[in-house]
């Protein structure tokens, strides 16, 4: 919706079959760049069916999927989904239950099982932190979410993502303008050190850039 | 930056140097062939290309290690009349303020042109000889129309070689070749035409000898008297250095990599002097320098800093001297561009990998000194090494355009399909911008221009030019009296044949007279074949001799229009044959919703078949047409899907076509799409290309693609590009070529040429200065998509 009240569609509606056959043009690019698809949203667990049919599709020929997820999602719906893939980036906003609440609407208490669950089944995976300046950028958050990882998870690596304003004029655009935050990012300074302690609880520091 | 200070001078000077006519070479020539009338012909060349060896100035500039100039200027330009100087007459007092590839002149230049040589040649150049014997028919459609083009044939020499250094030039030197020649020729007595032809034949080869063997021995002289009187030490042991080897090469086979570099520099120049040619190439520089440059290191003589300058001082000498070019031809020429190409990397003879150290310093030479020469090509092959991979990316990632990137399997399979020994086959090299070629070959690779959007025209139009009304292909039925689809593509195939046969007519006239009237001592001393035959160049000397290469222009244009007729008229029937005439007439004014729905209909360049297929159906079609004919030697003519800046000038004279592109806009270069009609990514324009039967049209097949920068920005994102090449060259295809500066950088140049003045792109079979291009070149390079993702 645009501020004239007009609709503008950013994107396309396609069918399951429609986006099949448009991955299937990218196989021979696959072949040379040893790459493959990552599933990304959105959250593309809140659409497990579709989901189900592409991922399965796709694991029939070899390629190679990863997934980027909040992990809130409910696992006896998805499990079957998650075995099929190769690469998992999992996001925790926030290793504090209530602050997870405060700032997202919900408590942590699924994301993280399923982040265990997730652990368990030896599935590559890195844990990533969308860091906001004064919001979840404590070093405490941080050793917190490392030792987390380093205790649950057969992978163990985490990702720093600083945040970034590219979003920001979609809020105007929905109609959302109340909502819009003035969120800053870490300065790098700040990040180094974030990374510091993570490296000092044993998982590895990594960036996918 | 470049490696070394002086390398950055010598870069500074040729940024900052215009380039200039001189009129040295062609009064010289002038007074020799007056003295030689009567003679033979190639005796008479010969000799006035001694003359020209023995009297043009030995100029050293300062800094140089490798010397040699054709003329007085430090970017000069010759003159060549015997081909043609009624252009350059008519030209000439323009020279310095025309928009594309201007050159400085004087007044008194000009005077003395018209006074003393032009008169001279009046009635005996290349040019009027054509004129005067091209049937009236192929006139119409070949001189200077847009339509058919090949004046590169008759109003200059044809370039197009690829010296031998592997197995003549460096293994024999100029001396050997000469007594070769020499004890052939005494062996032939006068007593038939044939062996007559042979002794003149041989005779021109040993003036042309002697003459770059004096020429080299002239700047040793000059290094030497220079060294006398130089302060500077350390410039002193150079130009003592530069004299050891000016009394070497190219009378001697060399011995160091500073000597095999002198060498190929005095070869390049000889050419020059003697035709100032088109693609005159150093072919797999990085195989035949290797022995030299390993030598040299291993003996501690040499070191890759040095080796570095040395290769930089090279590309900035095959920069300097300046292609001179009539107006028409810049326009299809663009960028003062000699287009000597030169290839790295790709299979061996044996079939092993080649890339070597050299072949780094070559890419890495083209990053430093970011001067348009030499046109610098890849081969790439599946197990090309890694390394090899990303620097040719990180080359990419640059922005200058280089290199032009090619399958070294494709390149392969067109050799076969033209007849090449496989070995042969396997050692290919790039001729001017994107031909697979071989050293011990003659070849036409850009023969004629063949316009595809004017055939389509004249199918639609009864066989009339939309623009001008005059008839000018096949008289054809009205349009609206096309009842089925494949009449109209039947009709636009009677007008592409009908262009063929012209382009063919235009070739086979241009090669019989340049039998007669251009032979080529100096060069056929550098290919293979020639001594042994006995026969000049031109009359097919070489080992190989390769049909000429008719270049399809708007392959990508001509797709999407009959797609729109198939779709618009035939299958939604949206709107009438005489309709869509109707917009086509009126350039689409007042037809805003149908040009809509035809901006709507598939486009070349997005992996869509329905679209697709009809371009691998034309471009089959043009193959077989093309394949009917034989040259004067006769070998099948080939075909090509390359660019040049040629799209910009043939889609001048094309009036409206179907797919919504409106009057006298640019035509689609090569296999490219047409600008800003592919809107997926780059790996759909690539689908779509390589449906095209790539193997076929061995004159070259050509891709354009501009990336934003920030893609390839990093280590993965040029890994990613590395292996979207592969993909595409898995699927059959043979070039790929990117620009990757961002389009605001690009503006910005236009408004501020002065301080872009390095800034190269890619245009299309090679790149050139940006500020050296035409404002509307400029824009058909700004308007072809920018892909932001892969």
């Amino acid at each position: 919706m645009l501020p004239s009240g007009k609709r503008e569609i950013m994107g396309r509606f396609m069918t399951v079959e429609e986006i099949d056959r448009e991955l299937k043009r990218y196989f021979i690019f696959y072949r040379a760049s040893g790459g493959g698809v990552t599933w990304s949203g959105g959250e593309p667990f809140f659409f497990p069916e579709s989901l189900r049919l592409l991922v399965n599709n796709l694991s029939r020929f070899g390629i190679s999927q990863a997934v980027e997820t909040s992990c809130f999602f409910n696992w006896e719906e998805v499990v079957d989904i998650v075995a099929k893939l190769d690469f998992i980036f999992a996001d925790i906003k926030h290793m504090d239950c209530l602050e997870h609440k405060r700032l997202t609407g919900v408590e942590n208490s699924v994301i993280l099982d399923n982040i265990r669950r997730i652990g368990a089944t030896g599935i590559e995976t890195v844990i990533r932190v969308p860091l906001i300046k004064d919001v979840n950028d404590s070093e405490e958050n941080i050793r917190h979410t490392a030792r987390f990882v380093y205790q649950h998870m057969t992978w163990k690596k985490m990702e720093m993502l600083p945040y970034h304003n590219l979003g920001t004029f979609k809020y105007s655009l929905l109609g959302l303008e109340e909502f819009r935050h003035d969120f800053k990012a870490p300065s790098k300074e700040h990040i180094r050190r974030l990374e510091e302690i993570i490296a000092e609880e044993g998982v590895e520091v990594v960036r996918f850039k | 930056m470049s490696i070394s200070e002086r390398t950055e001078r010598i870069r500074q000077e040729y940024l900052n140097n215009k380039p200039s006519i001189s009129c040295l070479r062609a009064e010289i020539w002038t007074k020799s062939h007056k003295e030689t009338e009567g003679e033979p012909i190639c005796i008479r060349r010969a000799k006035a290309f001694a003359e020209a060896c023995d009297q043009l100035p030995a100029l050293i500039f300062p800094d140089e290690l490798i010397v040699g100039t054709a003329g007085e200027f430090r970017r000069t330009a010759i003159l060549t009349p015997e081909f043609s100087w009624m252009w350059v007459d008519k030209e000439m007092d323009a020279f310095d303020q025309r928009p594309q590839d201007p050159y400085v002149i004087t007044e008194e230049q000009r005077n003395f042109l018209r006074e003393e040589v032009w008169p001279y040649w009046k009635g005996n150049s290349l040019e009027e000889a054509f004129l005067k014997r091209i049937p009236g028919e192929t006139a119409k459609l070949l001189v200077d129309t847009g339509i058919l083009d090949n004046d590169s044939k008759w109003r200059q020499a044809v370039g197009e070689i690829t010296p031998d250094y592997q197995d003549v030039l460096f293994p024999k030197g100029f001396r050997k070749i000469r007594e070769e020649a020499k004890v052939r020729r005494e062996a032939l007595k006068a007593d038939s035409i044939s062996n007559i032809e042979k002794i003149e034949f041989y005779e021109s080869v040993i003036i042309a000898c002697d003459g770059i063997m004096r020429l080299a021995k002239r700047y040793s002289d000059a290094a030497k008297s220079l060294a006398a009187s130089e302060k500077d030490e350390g410039r002193k042991e150079e130009l003592l250095a530069i004299a050891r080897i000016c009394s070497r090469v190219p009378a001697d086979p060399p011995r160091t990599f500073h000597e095999a570099c002198q060498y190929v520099w005095f070869v390049q120049l000889g050419g020059i002097i003697s035709e100032n040619p088109l693609a005159l190439n150093l072919g797999r520089f990085d195989q035949y320098m290797y022995p030299f440059y390993e030598a040299d290191v291993r003996a501690g003589r040499l070191d890759r800093k040095k080796t570095q300058e040395l290769v930089e001082c090279l590309w900035l000498k095959l920069s300097e001297w300046v292609w001179t070019i009539s107006s028409n031809t810049a326009n299809y020429f663009a960028g003062y561009n000699q287009f000597q190409n030169l290839t790295v990397g790709g299979r061996k003879r044996d079939g092993s990998d080649g890339a070597n150290e050299l072949s780094y310093i070559c890419l890495k030479a083209t990053e430093s000194v970011r001067t348009h020469q030499p046109g610098l090509s890849v081969r790439i092959h599946p197990d090309s090494p890694d390394e090899f991979l990303m620097a040719v990316a990180e080359l990419v990632s640059k922005g200058l355009g280089f290199p032009a990137i090619h399958s070294d399997r494709a390149g392969y399979e067109m050799l076969l399909q033209m007849g090449y020994d496989p070995e042969d086959a396997r050692d290919w090299s790039n001729c001017g911008c994107v031909v697979p070629h071989f050293r011990k070959t003659g070849e036409w690779t850009s023969a004629v221009n063949v316009n595809f959007g004017a055939a389509l025209e004249y199918a639609l139009n009864q066989g009339r030019s939309r623009l001008s009304g005059k008839l000018m292909g096949l008289p054809e039925k009205p349009i609206e009296e096309f009842a089925h689809f494949e009449e109209v593509k039947e009709a636009f195939f009677r007008q592409l044949s009908n262009l063929i046969e012209h382009a063919v007519i235009g070739t086979v006239v241009a090669q019989k007279i340049h039998m007669e009237m251009v032979p080529r001592p100096f060069l056929s001393a550098c290919v293979d074949g020639c001594l042994e035959k006995g026969a000049d160049l031109s009359k097919g000397g070489a080992n190989y001799n390769i049909g000429p290469v008719l270049t399809g222009i708007g392959l990508g244009v001509v797709a999407n229009s009959l797609a729109a007729i198939k779709k618009l008229v035939f299958e939604d029937k949206i709107t009438s044959m005489g309709e869509l005439n109707l917009a086509l007439d009126k350039n689409w004014e007042g037809f805003e919703e149908l040009r809509k729905q035809a901006l709507g209909v598939p486009k070349y360049g997005n992996d869509d078949d329905y679209v697709d297929s009809l371009a691998r159906e034309i471009s089959d079609f043009y193959f077989k047409e093309t394949r009917k004919y034989k040259d004067v030697f006769g070998s099948p003519f080939n075909t090509a899907f390359m660019g040049i800046s040629n799209y910009v000038p043939t889609g001048k004279i094309v009036g409206a076509l179907p797919c919504g592109r409106r009057a006298r806009e640019p035509l689609s270069e090569g296999v490219s799409p047409f600008a800003g009609s592919d809107v997926s990514t780059p790996l759909a324009v690539m689908r779509s290309a390589a449906k095209v039967n790539h193997d076929l049209h061995s004159g070259g097949t050509l891709l354009n693609l501009r990336l934003n920068k920030s893609l390839v920005d990093t280590p993965r994102g040029r890994r990613n590009l590395a292996a979207m090449i592969q993909a595409y060259f898995s699927l059959g295809a043979f070039h790929v070529q990117f620009n990757t500066v961002s389009t605001e950088v690009l503006r910005k140049a236009q408004a501020h040429p002065e301080q872009y003045r390095d800034l190269l792109v890619r245009v299309a079979g090679y790149s050139t200065q940006f500020v050296n291009l035409s404002r509307e070149m400029q824009d058909a390079i700004i308007a072809r998509t920018e892909h932001g993702s892969y």
